[in-house]
């Protein structure tokens, strides 16, 4: 089918994006199922004005994110309240991370990112997993350019003062 | 000269090497002289490096053939059903009449294929249209990213004059960014701390 | 006697297919690029900048906004396509260049920085005929290092440093 060689060509990328939302890899490969259908469903309305990989992309983000909320997860702070915590986190002096075990980095990590809103969660794995710009991940998750810069911010200081935490000790 | 906390809020972009290239100029100069500020850059290397560390990869077997059955499981159009129905039809009445109608259906097939309107009678109708579009659009894009990295690049009167095709280094913090207005490339190497 | 035209036709022919031959040859012979390096100290100690990086001063001004720009050594060297070249640089940096190949007014060339035996940076670019890369970012004495790269297949860049008898490099 022809529809087939399309999904083998997106399939990697479009789960991708799905876990950078949700962090789980069962729930991320049925939103990417999910993603194609819906996406297959409204071949038709796709215009041009985006790339389709892009358009894809960010069916597979607003379904992730949809049941991210539906779902009910716990969320430490909303996105906008966020950025109003980064003035109250403490700045670290000193050298880098010490060496710590990797398991424990490694668990604490997932847990830091656990406790980043899906949308800062999104940004940072879709920059340094996903290695995407910072235009396409604008567009995947059609917010401003500014607002991925500032979230991106939130998550690297967030996630540098939770894991320098661990390595202090 | 710029503050730690004007700086430390363009560290990530510059790690990423998405600021305008004054604002690359002004955050290598900053660091050229501040241990703190590339302390914090090279945590955040580090951290980019654990993300990619422990992200999974997906086992993806059996993915495609699974968004195809949802695919044929989604309604279908009338027409599609009619000859499902037909073809069972056919099937119930015996093997001549069946191999008699197969012949007919090749014969109505061929006609139809041959004629102005076999798109519509093809896969799902206005959907392999689109289908088509969306293929030919992620083709396009495909040949010309191809057509990027094996063309030779058009250098306009202000260009930077490299073309970087593979940049490796254990340095993490390692940016790249063009100075059209100054026709050259900076590759910006930071000792480690 | 006089040739008649069908001969001077034939004879112009001749000389000709003897001369084609020679022009493919010009072409597969392999292109020899001369290599620039300029190894720079930047530093905020307001001593202005070295007179012999006259051609290149405001660019690094403009680049990097140090109030100090002293020419520490300048290298050059001249190499086939295929074949790679050396430079010893200050603060135990040793940089290999080899060109690739020159494709109209592109060098295609990978280009090695090590910090003694340890590499630092492997990058494969396309510089443009005289152009210019510039790798900054390592600390040298009381500031940090530039290194400027440059490229020409002609007799000199527009950019080098104005130096009397420059360093000269290992070819292999």
């Amino acid at each position: 089918m022809a529809f087939g060689v399309l999904v083998e060509r997106y399939q990697r990328r479009v789960v991708g994006v799905a876990l950078a939302v949700v962090h789980n890899q069962d729930d991320a490969i049925e939103l990417a199922q999910e993603t194609f259908v819906r996406a297959y469903e409204n071949l038709s309305k796709f215009e041009s004005r985006s790339s389709f990989s892009t358009w894809l992309y960010r069916i597979a983000a607003n379904l992730a994110i949809d049941f991210w909320r539906r779902e009910g997860r716990h969320v430490v702070l909303r996105g906008e309240d966020a950025e109003n915590e980064i003035g109250k986190l403490p700045t670290v002096e000193g050298d880098s991370f010490k060496e710590v075990s990797r398991l424990e980095l490694s668990a604490r990590l997932k847990q830091a990112l656990e406790e980043l809103t899906p949308e800062h969660r999104a940004v940072i794995l879709l920059r340094e997993v996903e290695g995407m710009s910072y235009d396409e991940i604008s567009e995947v998750l059609q917010c401003p350019r500014g607002t991925v810069m500032s979230r991106l911010h939130y998550a690297r200081t967030h996630l540098r003062t939770i894991l320098k935490d661990v390595a202090g000790g | 000269m710029a503050e730690c906390g004007e700086i430390s809020m363009m560290l990530g972009a510059f790690e990423d090497s998405e600021l305008e290239p004054n604002e690359m100029q002004e955050v290598a100069f900053h660091l050229a002289r501040c241990e703190s500020c590339t302390s914090i850059l090279a945590d955040y290397s580090t951290i980019g490096r654990d993300l990619r560390s422990i992200a999974a990869e997906p086992s993806l077997a059996g993915f495609s053939s699974a968004v195809i059955a949802r695919i044929d499981r989604l309604p279908q159009p009338m027409l599609t059903r009619i000859k499902r129905f037909l073809g069972r039809q056919v099937d119930s009445v015996g093997a001549g009449i069946a191999w008699g109608g197969a012949a007919v259906a090749v014969a109505i097939m061929t006609i139809v294929m041959i004629t102005p309107y076999a798109d519509q009678f093809a896969n799902r109708g206005p959907q392999s249209t689109a289908i088509a579009k969306a293929e030919r659009a992620a083709a396009q894009a495909a040949n010309q990213a191809a057509d990027a990295a094996a063309s030779e690049p058009t250098m306009a009167d202000n260009d930077s004059h490299a073309d970087i095709s593979r940049l490796e280094s254990e340095n993490h913090s390692v940016a790249v960014w063009s100075e059209p207005r100054r026709d050259t490339t900076v590759i910006w190497l930071p000792d480690q701390p | 006697m006089t040739l008649r035209p069908g001969s001077l036709t034939f004879l112009i022919i001749a000389i000709t297919a003897c001369a084609a031959p020679n022009l493919s040859y010009a072409q597969a012979v392999p292109k020899v690029v001369t290599v620039y390096i300029d190894s720079v100290m930047a530093a905020d100690t307001n001593e202005g900048t070295d007179p012999k990086l006259a051609p290149m001063g405001q660019k690094l001004r403009g680049l990097f906004g140090f109030s100090t720009y002293s020419l520490v050594m300048h290298n050059e060297g001249q190499t086939d396509c295929g074949k790679m070249i050396a430079f010893t640089l200050p603060g135990g940096k040793i940089l290999h260049v080899q060109p690739r190949a020159v494709d109209g007014d592109m060098i295609a060339m990978e280009i090695v920085l090590f910090d003694g035996t340890r590499p630092m940076m492997t990058t494969d670019l396309k510089l443009r005929n005289n152009g210019t890369l510039i790798v900054g970012g390592p600390r040298y004495e009381r500031g940090m290092m530039i290194i400027s790269i440059g490229a020409s297949t002609g007799g000199s860049h527009p950019m080098q440093a104005q130096v009397g008898t420059p360093a000269q490099a290992n070819t292999r």
